[in-house]
């Protein structure tokens, strides 16, 4: 299936001909339908991007026709040239049925296929949103975003509201939670996905040089600058540009990138020229912006300006449903990287995980796992392939799966107190307990039996 | 000479990014590019190196120490996490055990990314009359089964030692000529050139910054620096990104005996300088950034 297959809805043969051959320079694959039934044929059959309707004498036959249409694929875009005639019908028909755009004719070619462009773009990015939607439901990934906990859902759902557009975004989380993969999803879900993403780290970019780093600089425009240089907005132009860790920007920078923002244009160092640019900016940051704005760190009318939207991604402590699914992710794409043998890892290797408190969020998780990947010369990675675990973390499981009993406690005591402590940490499930203790369920039921009759245990 | 990509660690023991002022040895010292790193103050650059100051606390109350920021360097895992404080002088039982398993050169080795090597030189007596403690670097060269260099290949221009003018050996009664700055930096890339990775080890910082002796600190820095930046200009920095870094603050405010609290200066030099400079934040983020270095091809 092609993203350029296009259906022409013409009821007039040599009228469509000409239409396709139009379509066929601009590499459309384009097949003209002559009614209603052969049009409804062709979107079922070859799953065109777009419809281009210019049969237009009456509006009624259209109204129907993009109907039909919707029944079969909602996002369908549908581009309409019509006659001459009065707006209100024209505005019903698009407003009605949700046609992407009308043109009357006398047809302007060059702003004919801006808009099939465009309109082709959103169709593609639209279908891969629905894929990607799928994909969540399969396997918990969006994109290369992994997790399907409530809280990640909600990212989802707010990247796939704002990638369409060309809205500013602010993205904020702790550092290692993955705030560039997200503006790389941002990107490639929206109509410039074909276009340049660029990224600049704030944090990573000497002060003296950030300047000429995001706009460029003419030859001698500074001691060591040998040579012309593009900038950051210029190298992103109609596409998107991530300025990662803002709140790490000089102020003054700040203000002239806030000019750029306003004048959709850049001057480079050393130069007197603006040259126009186009880009989508997306920002992020690990501090909390109002705090970054009380501190001093962001000017204010920077983050209105970036804080169209916000996204906030949450640490991994916060999403820790997502950590066995995240790992096993790892495992799998890392060992490919790698090229070894690791497959899963052992339910012991996972609990060891479940246990961390994870600081460094999943930049840490990669950086153990990828350790791990390399190390296991098997196809299981087991408990001992992580290092040993950290000293709070071993506080942390002597209280929650340890039982310290004094010496010389009678062997009956010491068996119930474990029976306990076992029940306690399976919650009560005595199929998982008789599992963890090597017992049979019934030897379970007949022990607790017995402390029943001894009022060793009480069921509420 | 291999032409893949490689990777040169330069480790300095004891160097932090403090403030200026009387007891910080490179305020006002002339020619200390690019090691003089001051708090608060864009640094001068020397072929485009990006300074990260690094966390050496990991998390961990205390001074940072040499034993567990080694191994967290040479490793990635958390080493005073995992004993729970910072662990001085030379690893322990528990820290060994991670180094054996965990270290970088096992790493790579396990990954088939080689040649990999050791730029320092070991006296005789090393093997003679072997330690009973060892360094994190020495155990980690002794746990992934790579061979030490030694004296002889250092005067076969193989090897440095880690003062790499030789005095300290001279000193010692070893049979080996001084070295300028320009000569070891030269035996230093030419070992870069020929391997995949390379370690390099330093730590006369962090025993000056213990004497707190400022004339000798200055003395030093000067030669350390000049060390760096011919090594730099005889590099591929196409080819090789270089990573120096340090487990702990000390020469930088020789007004206490201990180490500091201060962070430390990571600086990565190379062509892929920006993406890596931008994944390091703690030492647990040097191993696995010398890891994708060497296994992301493009």
């Amino acid at each position: 299936m092609s993203s350029r297959n296009v259906i022409i809805y013409e009821q007039d043969h040599h009228n469509g001909a000409s239409l396709r051959d139009l379509l066929a320079t601009w590499g459309y694959e384009a097949v003209v339908a002559e009614n209603i039934s052969a049009a409804l044929k062709a979107v079922s059959e070859l799953r065109p991007t777009l419809i281009v309707d210019n049969t237009s004498t009456k509006l009624t036959n259209d109204s129907q026709l993009v109907r039909e249409i919707r029944a079969q694929d909602v996002d369908l875009p549908v581009v309409l040239l019509a006659e001459p005639t009065s707006p209100e019908s024209l505005a019903q028909v698009v407003q009605q049925e949700g046609v992407y755009h009308y043109f009357e004719r006398p047809l302007d070619p060059d702003k004919f296929r801006l808009v099939l462009e465009r309109a082709i773009d959103l169709a593609v990015a639209k279908r891969e949103n629905e894929l990607l939607r799928r994909q969540l439901k399969d396997k918990g990934a969006f994109g290369e975003l992994v997790g399907s906990s409530e809280a990640m859902r909600k990212v989802y759902t707010l990247i796939e509201q704002v990638a369409p557009s060309s809205a500013s975004v602010l993205i904020t989380g702790e550092s290692g939670t993955g705030k560039e993969l997200v503006a790389r999803t941002i990107h490639k879900m929206s109509p410039r996905k074909h276009k340049p993403f660029v990224a600049i780290n704030c944090s990573a970019i000497p002060e003296s040089l950030m300047e000429s780093e995001l706009f460029g600089h003419e030859k001698g425009a500074f001691t060591g600058a040998a040579s012309r240089r593009q900038g950051c907005f210029e190298l992103a132009d109609t596409g998107t540009l991530l300025l990662d860790e803002i709140g790490e920007m000089p102020a003054l920078l700040q203000a002239k990138l806030l000019r750029v923002i306003e004048e959709r244009a850049v001057r480079r160092l050393g130069s007197r020229k603006e040259i126009e640019v186009d880009v989508r900016l997306l920002a992020a940051t690990n501090r909390h912006p109002q705090q970054a704005l009380e501190e001093g760190k962001l000017r204010g009318d920077l983050l209105y300006r970036l804080n169209v939207f916000s996204i906030h991604l949450p640490s991994l402590e916060e999403r820790k449903e997502d950590l066995s699914l995240l790992a096993q992710h790892l495992v799998t794409q890392l060992a490919e990287k790698h090229n070894r043998p690791a497959r899963f890892l052992s339910p012991s290797a996972l609990s060891a995980l479940q246990f961390h408190a994870w600081p460094g969020n999943v930049r840490e998780l990669r950086n153990v796992i990828e350790r791990a990947v390399i190390i296991c010369s098997g196809e299981q990675i087991e408990r001992h392939h992580f290092a040993p675990y950290p000293i709070e973390q071993r506080e942390r499981l002597r209280n929650e799966d340890t039982l310290s009993l004094p010496v010389g406690t009678p062997l009956e005591e010491v068996e119930r107190q474990m029976i306990m402590r076992t029940l306690q940490k399976t919650k009560n499930n005595k199929t998982r307990a008789a599992e963890l203790l090597g017992i049979s369920l019934k030897t379970l039921h007949n022990k607790l039996n017995l402390y029943r009759e001894r009022g060793l245990l009480h069921d509420d | 000479m291999t032409t893949e990509p490689s990777v040169l660690l330069f480790f300095i023991d004891g160097l932090g990014i403090g403030e200026r002022g009387p007891f910080n040895p490179f305020d006002g010292l002339p020619a200390a590019a690019p090691l003089a790193i001051f708090s608060g103050e864009s640094p001068e650059r020397f072929r485009d190196g990006i300074v990260v100051p690094t966390d050496p606390s990991l998390g961990v109350a205390g001074r940072p120490q040499s034993a567990s920021g080694q191994t967290t360097i040479l490793t990635g895992v958390n080493a005073p996490a995992l004993v729970g404080y910072h662990k001085q002088g030379f690893p322990n039982k528990a820290l060994l055990e991670i180094i054996e398993q965990h270290s970088i050169f096992r790493q790579l080795k396990q990954l088939g990314v080689g040649p990999i090597t050791f730029a320092n030189a070991y006296t005789s007596r090393f093997f003679s009359e072997r330690p009973r403690w060892v360094s994190a670097t020495t155990a980690a060269v002794e746990a992934a089964g790579l061979q030490f260099r030694t004296v002889a290949d250092l005067n076969d221009g193989a090897a440095l030692y880690q003062d790499f003018t030789n005095q300290l050996l001279i000193e010692r009664g070893e049979d080996v000529a001084l070295r300028n700055e320009e000569e070891a930096a030269e035996v230093l890339a030419r070992l870069c050139a020929a391997h995949r990775f390379t370690l390099y080890e330093y730590f006369i910082t962090d025993k000056i910054g213990h004497a707190q002796d400022m004339v000798l600190a200055k003395k030093v820095l000067t030669s350390l620096a000049r060390f760096l930046r011919e090594l730099l200009t005889r590099l591929d920095l196409d080819r090789t990104t270089v990573i120096l870094t340090s487990d702990h603050g000390n020469i930088e405010d020789l007004s206490i005996r201990n180490h500091t609290l201060h962070p430390v200066p990571t600086i990565v030099w190379g062509s892929k300088r920006e993406k890596t400079a931008a994944r390091i934040h703690d030492l647990t983020d040097i191993t696995p950034a010398i890891v994708e270095l060497l296994t992301n091809i493009n």
